[in-house]
């Protein structure tokens, strides 16, 4: 095993080949069974593993971004993508992205970018668990669910519904404004820059409660979107923080394609209630050994790092 | 390794009467390559050190430094519960990787043994306030294993040899680095010798960060290319 130890100079870290691979697949199914890109186990795994977050998020849009491109083409070959919805969508991503990226460089420069992080991911994994949790726990049994309380199918958004702009997506059956997929995308770009995940986890219930899309047809849409807001994350993650390790990247997604593959063909063959429950565990998991970390008194206070902002202007010099 | 090079440099020792007024010494490697398989590397030294008049081995003191770098200092204090970064200050041009190893005894011996504390950081720790900011440097270079000094970390061999190790990590940087050696006499005398290291990234890990300092767009496209082409790959390889 020892053997198998490949130092990353971008990562600036030593790290079992083995365990990137296999972390990498873990995840990449998780990316073909729920149509997420799995970054938002895979960054917090990075994390514990000692690559630093600013890498760890930029590293990530390139897997994400194999898993997704794995994924999608299954989807589109089924018909289940609505490519106007994921225009729209897409554009919204490329906006909330650019403006995630700058935010990044920014706290960079102000040496909060690694904490912030890590609040970022507290904060949504646990919010995102505990509704992921109360509503596969639901599905499953549904005694749990209130007896007076119909199951909603779409959130009455009063904003988004009354916007501007309306028009026809005949493959989600619906007729909305333009706007309501570009405001979800904007929203879910900014987290993707920040956190280093392609947001479906967001996206997918936003797109089911928010927008009212088929189940059937929001998963291949997600990842859609996900395709090209990734590929304009790599590349301002390159030019504004140099934080894409290719190599590590590329182990990653060795990985994560494999998996995804298993995740797609699994999707129909599993009790998908059930999974998601103990999707909804892990993922409540990991926001509370982030949680730890951040709370409990660090063993030392100092940390010594280059000065990257230094050194990049050197490198422009 | 160490066994070749001290068979080596006795031999050369016996072979030659110039050797006693000299500091003969040696590396086990004078070039070393950081490829991504690098799992750092035990560097040997080995040298040659003759008595004084009256029979005494001098001290010998092994400083080992690379390429200096400019870094950020990271305070975390606790706010609103949680710990995080609150104070933060630049350390200018210090070495990024130190190594300090000598002769057990030497401390009490060298009468300028505050001189090691110069190989510490040299002047950029005159600009911290207080001792606390001073050993919170230290002791994270200590921990990542970029600084250190090991008392009686030299030998003596039969005949006059010595020699002594430090690990190199594999998460170096590349560059030039000093390995300076000083024998320090009971009678004041001091004899260097200096003995220069290189470590180099291997041509690819050097040309992919070359790329990505100088050529941003072409490494986020190469990036790209890989994962399409990747994830389409295993659409296709795992298509039914």
């Amino acid at each position: 095993m020892q053997d198998l130890v490949f130092t990353f100079p971008i990562a600036g870290v030593s790290l079992n080949l083995m365990v990137l691979l296999a972390l990498g697949f873990g995840v990449g199914i998780l990316s073909g069974l729920f149509g997420v890109g799995g970054g938002f186990l895979l960054t917090p795994a990075l994390f514990f593993l000692g690559v630093p977050p600013v890498v760890a998020v930029g590293t990530q849009s390139v897997q994400v971004l194999a898993a997704s491109v794995s994924g999608f083409w299954s989807h589109l070959k089924r018909g289940n993508v609505d490519l106007k919805m994921g225009l729209y969508l897409t554009l919204g991503g490329l906006l909330g992205s650019s403006l995630g990226v700058q935010l990044l460089a920014l706290l960079r420069v102000l040496g909060q970018a690694d904490d912030f992080i890590r609040l970022t991911y507290v904060l949504f994994l646990g919010f995102i668990g505990t509704i992921m949790l109360r509503e596969s726990l639901s599905a499953v049994w549904p005694g749990l669910r209130q007896r007076n309380r119909p199951q909603r199918r779409t959130l009455h958004v009063p904003f988004l519904h009354g916007l501007p702009l309306r028009t026809r997506f005949p493959k989600s059956k619906l007729y909305m404004s333009r706007l309501a997929p570009v405001a979800v995308g904007f929203v879910v770009g900014i987290l993707t820059a920040v956190m280093g995940v392609g947001g479906g986890f967001i996206m997918v219930p936003a797109m089911i409660y928010l927008l009212g899309m088929p189940t059937l047809i929001v998963i291949g849409t997600s990842l859609f979107q996900i395709i090209f807001v990734m590929i304009s994350l790599t590349i301002q993650q390159t030019f504004f923080n140099q934080a894409v390790d290719l190599l590590l990247g590329f182990i990653l997604l060795l990985g994560g394609v494999m998996g995804a593959q298993i995740g797609v063909r699994l999707a129909g063959r599993l009790p998908a209630a059930r999974l998601r429950i103990v999707l909804a565990i892990l993922v409540l998991l990991v926001a509370a050994k982030l949680t730890l970390d951040l709370v409990i008194p660090p063993r030392f206070v100092f940390s010594l790092t280059p000065d990257e902002a230094l050194r990049e202007t050197e490198v422009a010099g | 390794m160490r066994a070749y090079l001290l068979a080596l440099l006795a031999l050369l020792t016996l072979s030659s009467a110039g050797f006693a007024t000299t500091t003969p010494a040696f590396l086990s490697d004078t070039e070393i390559r950081l490829t991504p398989t690098f799992r750092g590397l035990e560097l040997d030294i080995v040298g040659y050190a003759a008595a004084d008049a009256e029979g005494r081995q001098p001290d010998v003191l092994i400083y080992i430094y690379g390429p200096s770098e400019d870094y950020v200092l990271r305070r975390k204090r606790r706010f609103l519960g949680l710990w995080v970064n609150a104070e933060i200050a630049q350390v200018p041009d210090i070495p990024s990787y130190q190594w300090v190893l000598y002769t057990a005894g030497a401390s009490r011996r060298l009468s300028d043994f505050e001189t090691l504390s110069r190989y510490r950081f040299g002047d950029a720790l005159d600009a911290f306030p207080n001792d606390e900011w001073r050993r919170g440097i230290e002791e994270d270079l200590m921990r990542s294993g970029h600084y250190g000094v090991e008392p009686g970390g030299v030998f003596f061999r039969d005949g006059g040899l010595y020699d002594g190790s430090a690990f190199l990590l594999s998460t170096l940087q590349p560059g030039s680095y000093q390995v300076s050696i000083t024998l320090a006499y009971q009678d004041g005398a001091r004899q260097t010798r200096a003995l220069a290291l290189e470590l180099r990234h291997d041509n690819l890990t050097a040309w992919l960060i070359r790329l990505g300092n100088e050529q941003p767009l072409l490494y986020a496209l190469l990036a790209i290319l890989m994962a399409l082409v990747t994830g389409y790959g295993a659409a296709l390889a795992f298509r039914r």
